[in-house]
């Protein structure tokens, strides 16, 4: 099984990912910011890394970047509910590209199997 | 000469003279010796009582001479008149009018010449200043007429307010002739669709006798309408009583078209960005109620209350796939664009569309221009025609034929812009009043009764058509169905070579 570093601000989220991670076998390691989450990373040890992209204190995909400078055989996993308001346009978001620069991206709320199905190739793939 | 003084002063006064001249032909052949008697005013003419009729002569402007002499050598007739300008030392200039009786003699020539000279310096410079007044108002009637505003003018004092003018361009705009409108009131331009509270806000100005500005719209002689930007202007007399209206109209209809377009561009606009806020807050949300829900169902598969966490997962489900429509309208950069030929990607969709409108719907392609490429994520044309479908059929109750047409639609303000695929859903049924248009790609806007969708579908529609750089237009009027045209902007021509490698979010 895998380690998984989750970073995600809003506690339920956090809780809900946690729960189905450690429910499926895996070891998870949670931050609550992307300042926390890198923080995490360059401790290492981290297989996979599932950001949520709009945090209050870094976007998800400025975390994805520096994060692979730090841990370049780390895989990213971004997760995503749309933008908040009035925050960031939906063009400044077209700019950067819809994949903020993750391996894959999963929208929120996605259902269970989903989310393992997800997880279970990237961790599979990372150790191959 | 004679003075008889009392006369003389009175002559002058009026500016008249009165002569008595003998001409003495053996003198001089061309009649302007002889003897001058003169008595009232001299009109500033030098050397009168010396050299007698030449000293009249020599005053006089040399382009009036021939009249001049006509006077004074007369060639037939005894009584005549004549007018002629002299111009005295002074400088001014003169117009005199001369009438006189003349005594032939024997000799076929005239023995006397008696006459009076009258200045009528005064009325001939009033008939000048009125000429050129007239010539001044002719010159801006032409301008009136030629103005590229259509003006009329209605008489304020008669009953019911005829028009007693109309300018080209009114003829022009409303295709009527001058004929036959004049001495008919303005009413004649309204027709069933006129907005009865822009009739009503024209009757209210004339009542007040206040100028007032609307919009109304307005038929034209073969019956087509127009959007008509009325100003109403009264003109008032010297009492103050309107004596006349002026009406200015313009034809506002492709500006109002345009305005419309805008303000619902924006409000869509802002729609889509607070529901994109909205959206991220339910997301958030729903996840942990989502995954929690069936975490509980993985670890507790024989619970006997699994039911009720089935229930509060389907909810969840419901809500992510009505949160999911409203993200279509305000989420870009999701889709896979490609490009694609305008003909095909209407085939492939209409699969879909007629398995979905239902039995009672026939729906009619007409590819008028074929092999325009566009951009297009093929799903996501597919969903717009779906919902722009299921509109129309709902609209006809469920039975009735959709037309779909597709053509080329050309750039509207320059000649070289690019053109468009325009595809045009035309249905029969119910259609929609302006105000339900105005609010037609509002989410949640709908009709429909209450469970019968969501009202999101022309929102979802609009939001994708937008993805894609294309838009949506709705004409429509109650009665008479509406159609929905999607422009779609064509593929610029090196676009189309790297078909198809565009927008993967997954990387492997």
């Amino acid at each position: 099984m895998a380690t998984i570093l989750v970073i995600e601000d809003i506690p339920s989220v956090m809780l809900s990912l946690r729960i189905v991670l450690e429910g499926t076998g895996h070891t998870v390691r949670s931050a609550t910011g992307g300042e926390d989450g890198l923080a995490a990373l360059r401790r290492g040890g981290i297989d996979l890394v599932v950001t949520d992209i709009w945090m209050p204190d870094r976007l998800g995909s400025s975390v994805i970047a520096e994060g692979r400078q730090i841990a370049p055989g780390t895989r990213f996993l971004a997760i995503t509910g749309g933008a908040p308001n009035g925050s960031v346009t939906p063009d400044q978001l077209a700019r950067e590209g819809a994949d903020f620069g993750a391996d894959r991206v999963l929208f929120k709320p996605f259902q269970r199997h989903e989310f393992i199905a997800a997880v279970t190739e990237m961790t599979g793939a990372s150790r191959a | 000469m004679t003075d008889a003084a009392p006369l003389s002063r009175a002559l002058q006064s009026a500016r008249v003279a009165f002569f008595d001249y003998a001409p003495d032909r053996l003198r001089d052949p061309r009649d302007l010796a002889g003897t001058l008697e003169w008595v009232g005013t001299r009109f500033g003419i030098r050397d009168l009582d010396r050299r007698g009729l030449a000293a009249v002569a020599d005053a006089v402007l040399a382009e009036d001479r021939e009249s001049f002499l006509g006077v004074f050598r007369p060639g037939q007739g005894t009584a005549r008149g004549g007018e002629f300008r002299i111009s005295p030392a002074d400088g001014r200039v003169i117009y005199l009018y001369c009438d006189v009786s003349v005594d032939m003699g024997d000799n076929g020539h005239p023995a006397r010449i008696v006459g009076t000279l009258h200045d009528v310096t005064d009325r001939r410079r009033f008939e000048e200043r009125l000429s050129d007044i007239l010539r001044e108002r002719e010159m801006l009637l032409a301008v009136i007429d030629a103005c590229p505003i259509s003006i009329t003018v209605a008489d304020g004092r008669l009953p019911d307010m005829p028009l007693i003018y109309a300018n080209r361009t009114f003829q022009t705009l409303t295709g009527y002739g001058r004929d036959e409108v004049l001495g008919m009131n303005c009413r004649f331009l309204q027709g069933p669709d006129t907005d009865p509270a822009a009739v009503r806000a024209i009757r209210d100005a004339v009542a007040s006798g206040s100028q007032t500005e609307v919009r109304l719209v307005n038929y034209r002689k073969d019956g087509t309408t127009f959007l008509n930007r009325l100003v109403l202007a009264p003109i008032r007399d010297e009492r103050g009583g309107v004596s006349a209206y002026i009406g200015l109209q313009s034809d506002v209809t492709d500006e109002a078209r345009r305005e419309d377009a805008e303000r619902q561009r924006q409000r869509v606009e802002a729609l889509g960005r607070m529901m994109g806020g909205v959206a991220h807050e339910i997301n958030n949300l729903l996840q942990p109620i989502t995954l929690m829900a069936e975490e509980l169902i993985v670890r507790h598969p024989r619970d006997q209350d699994r039911a009720y966490l089935d229930i509060a997962l389907d909810c969840a489900l419901n809500a992510r796939r009505i949160i999911g429509d409203l993200l279509a309208f305000s989420r870009p950069g999701s889709r896979r664009a490609e490009v694609l030929l305008a003909d095909d990607l209407l085939q492939d969709a209409l699969v879909l569309v007629r398995k979905a409108v239902g039995p009672g719907i026939v729906t009619e392609l007409n590819i008028r221009d074929g092999g325009i490429a566009v951009r297009a994520d093929r799903t996501a044309f597919t969903q717009v025609l779906l919902n722009l479908a299921g509109n129309a059929a709902a609209s006809m109750a469920g039975a009735g034929t959709i037309r779909i047409v597709l053509r080329a639609h050309p750039h509207d303000d320059a000649p070289h812009a690019q053109r468009s695929a325009r595809i045009d859903v035309v249905d029969t049924g119910s259609g929609m009043d302006r105000a339900t248009l105005e609010r037609a790609f509002e989410p949640f806007f709908t009709t429909k009764p209450v469970g019968q969708g969501t009202g999101l579908g022309l929102s979802v529609a609009y939001g994708l058509v937008k993805e894609m750089g294309g838009e949506i237009i709705l004409a429509s009027a109650p009665g008479r169905g509406t159609t929905a045209s999607v422009l779609l902007p064509e593929a610029p021509q090196e676009d189309r070579k790297e078909d198809g490698h565009h927008g993967h979010h997954t990387r492997h």
